[in-house]
C-alpha cells in the first residue's frame, strides 16, 4: 500500500434522506496525494467531490475506510488545516485584521505571530492598508483574498479549497488563480482544490482527480506536466488545451459522466 | 505578484453612518405642518367653536404648565422618577429577557417546555395585573419596576430567540474548521448575529417600558408622571395633563432615539447604506 502525504483508503460516505432513501455519497475511495502537491477535485454536482474535501478535512465523518494526514487519522478538525469556501464568509462585524487573525481568539494560534504573518499574508495578497476595513467596504475579489489570507495565517500543512473562485467575475477569477498560484509555489503547502471548472483545474494543479456521481467514484486521475509559473497566455496553447480535453471527455453534453 | 487594487471595483464606504436624519426641504414641509396645527387649534379651534378650556386647553396653556411645573420642580421631581422606573425596569426585563433566550435558542426541547407558557405571560394584559403588583410589592418603586420588566422581557426575548438562531451555516463550519468551543461558538458568533435583532426588541421595548411606568403609577404612586397625571385630571387642571401628555412623548421619544442611536454605534455592520 502506498503512503502518501494524504493518503484515502476505501473510504466512503454514505447516508438517509428524509425520505428514508440510501444515498452513497462516495464509494470506496483510494487517492494519495503527495506532500506539496496541488490536487484538484473536478467532477459534475452530487460527484461528492465536496464531501471528500470535508473528510479530509476532518469536518464530516466517514462511514468507513481511511483518511489519513502525515500518517494520523482525520477525526475532527484539526490546526494543520485550512480551508477556503465558495464564499468568503467573512464575519461583518470583525475588520478584515480581526477576520484573517480569528483562529487567536478561537484558541487556534498565538496572538502576536498571528498579527504579525497576517500582516505579511494581507500586503502579499495586495491588501496591505485595508486592514481595518469592514468586509461591506470590499470587493467580492478582495473578500476572497482575506478568506484566502485567513485559511492561511496559522500556517496550515493542507489547504482545502471548496469552489473559492466560483462566485466571482471571471476577470478576477483569471487574477486570483494566478495569484493563488504564486501564494502556492512559494509557501509549498499542500492544495486540494474543489472546482466544476476545466480550465481552471488544468491552470492551477499538478494533478487532477476525476469524479463521478452516483455513487461518487473516481474515474480519472490525470498529472499535469505543464511548466510553472503558468501563465493566462498558456490557456490558449496546444498542451493546456489537450489536457482540457482529457478532462472533459468523461462529460457528455449534459454534464454527466460517459 | 501584483496589486489587487487594479482588479477591484469601487469598494463601498460602508462606515458612513448617518448619525442624525438630515434636515431638508421636506423636515422643513414637516414642520410648518405642525406649526399649523398647533396654530389652528389656538386661534381657530378654542376661540370659535368656544370649547371650554376645562375641557380643551389651548396650546399656549399647555405650554405654560409645562414651563411652571418644570421651573417650580414637581415636574421634574416626577419626570425623574419615571425615568428610574424606567431605567431599572428596562435594564431588568431586558437582560431576563436576553438571558433566558439563550437556552431556550438553544435546545428545542426547552423551547417546546417552556414557550407556550412564556408566549402566554405575554398574553396577559399587563394593565390587569397591575393591582396585583401594587398590593405584592406595595406603592413604593418596586411594582413599577417589575411591571416595566414584564412589558420589555417579551419584545427582547422573543427577537433574542430569534436572533441567537441566526448565524448563517457557512460561520458555523468555519468555527468547526477552527474547532471552537461551544462558549467560542457563542461569544465571537452567536451573539454577534443576535445583536442586530436584540436592538430590534430592545427599541420595542423602550416606549412599551415607559408606558408600563405610567399604567403601574396609574394604580398607585405618589411621584412619577403617570401619578401627575392623575393628580391634574382630579384637580381639573387638563391643562397641566396635556403638559404631562407633552412632557411624557418626549421622554418615549428620546428614549427611543437614544436606543436607536446605541444600537447603530454597536450594530454597525447592519447599517451600511443601501440606498
Amino acid at each position: 500500500m502506498q503512503t502518501g502525504f494524504i493518503q484515502i483508503n476505501r473510504a466512503s460516505k454514505s447516508f438517509r434522506t428524509r425520505s428514508g432513501d440510501h444515498i452513497v455519497a462516495l464509494s470506496e475511495i483510494d487517492l494519495s496525494i503527495d506532500k506539496g502537491k496541488f490536487v484538484a477535485l473536478v467532477g459534475p454536482s452530487g460527484c461528492g467531490k465536496s464531501t471528500l474535501l470535508r473528510m479530509i478535512g476532518g469536518l464530516i465523518k466517514k462511514s468507513s475506510g481511511h483518511v489519513q494526514i502525515a500518517g494520523n487519522e482525520v477525526t475532527e478538525p484539526t490546526s494543520g488545516i485550512g480551508m477556503v469556501f465558495q464564499s468568503p464568509v467573512l464575519l461583518p462585524w470583525r475588520t478584515v485584521l480581526e477576520n484573517v487573525t480569528i483562529a487567536a481568539d478561537l484558541g487556534g494560534a498565538e496572538r502576536k505571530t498571528i498579527n504579525e504573518r497576517a500582516t505579511r499574508f494581507l500586503n502579499i495578497v495586495g491588501l496591505g492598508g485595508f486592514e481595518n476595513k469592514y468586509p461591506a467596504e470590499l470587493s467580492g475579489g478582495m473578500q476572497q483574498r482575506v478568506g484566502i489570507t485567513r485559511a492561511l495565517v496559522h500556517d496550515p500543512k493542507v489547504l482545502l479549497m471548496d469552489e473559492p473562485f466560483s462566485a466571482l467575475d471571471a476577470l478576477t477569477r483569471d487574477r486570483l488563480q494566478v495569484e493563488l498560484q504564486a501564494l502556492w509555489m512559494a509557501s509549498e503547502k499542500t492544495v486540494v482544490f474543489v472546482t466544476h471548472s476545466i480550465q481552471e483545474a488544468v491552470f492551477l494543479a499538478d494533478r487532477i482527480i476525476v469524479l463521478a456521481p452516483r455513487p461518487g467514484r473516481v474515474v480519472d486521475d490525470i498529472t499535469i506536466e505543464l511548466p510553472r509559473p503558468r501563465t493566462l497566455e498558456m490557456i490558449n496553447s496546444a498542451g493546456f488545451g489537450e489536457y482540457a480535453a482529457a478532462v472533459r471527455r468523461h462529460f457528455n453534453a449534459e454534464g454527466g459522466v460517459q | 505578484m501584483t496589486s489587487a487594487l487594479s482588479t477591484t471595483s469601487t469598494p463601498v464606504n460602508a462606515r458612513r453612518v448617518r448619525k442624525f436624519p438630515r434636515f431638508d426641504r421636506i423636515s422643513a414641509i414637516s414642520l410648518v405642518v405642525l406649526a399649523a396645527f398647533l396654530a389652528s387649534w389656538e386661534w381657530i379651534l378654542i376661540p370659535v367653536l368656544k370649547v371650554s378650556p376645562a375641557l380643551l386647553p389651548k396650546p399656549s396653556d399647555i405650554a405654560i404648565a409645562l414651563w411652571s411645573g418644570l421651573v417650580d420642580g414637581t415636574l421634574l421631581a416626577d419626570t425623574w422618577m419615571t425615568l428610574t422606573e424606567v431605567g431599572y425596569g428596562y435594564v431588568l426585563g431586558s437582560a431576563i429577557g436576553f438571558l433566558l433566550a439563550i437556552p431556550i435558542a438553544s435546545s428545542r426541547t426547552a423551547e417546546r417546555i417552556f414557550y407556550p407558557y412564556i408566549v402566554a405571560l405575554q398574553a396577559i394584559p399587563k394593565v390587569a395585573i397591575a393591582p396585583l403588583f401594587v398590593v405584592w410589592f406595595g406603592f413604593g418603586m418596586t411594582s413599577k419596576v417589575v411591571i416595566v420588566a414584564l412589558i420589555t422581557f417579551f419584545p427582547v426575548f422573543v427577537n433574542a430567540v430569534i436572533g441567537l438562531r441566526a448565524t448563517p451555516a457557512d460561520q458555523e463550519e468555519l468555527f468547526r474548521v477552527y474547532g471552537a468551543s461551544a462558549w467560542k461558538r457563542f461569544r465571537y458568533l452567536r451573539v454577534p448575529n443576535a445583536a442586530p435583532y436584540v436592538f430590534g426588541g430592545l427599541n420595542v421595548g423602550v416606549t412599551l417600558s415607559v408606558i408600563g411606568a405610567i399604567v403601574a403609577e396609574f394604580v398607585g404612586a405618589q411621584e412619577g408622571i403617570g401619578a401627575a397625571i392623575m393628580r391634574a385630571g382630579f384637580a381639573l387642571d387638563t391643562a397641566g395633563v396635556f403638559a404631562a401628555i407633552t412632557l411624557l412623548t418626549f421622554i418615549a421619544a428620546a428614549a427611543s432615539a437614544a436606543i436607536q442611536a446605541l444600537g447603530r454605534h454597536l450594530v454597525f455592520w447592519m447599517n451600511t447604506d443601501k440606498r
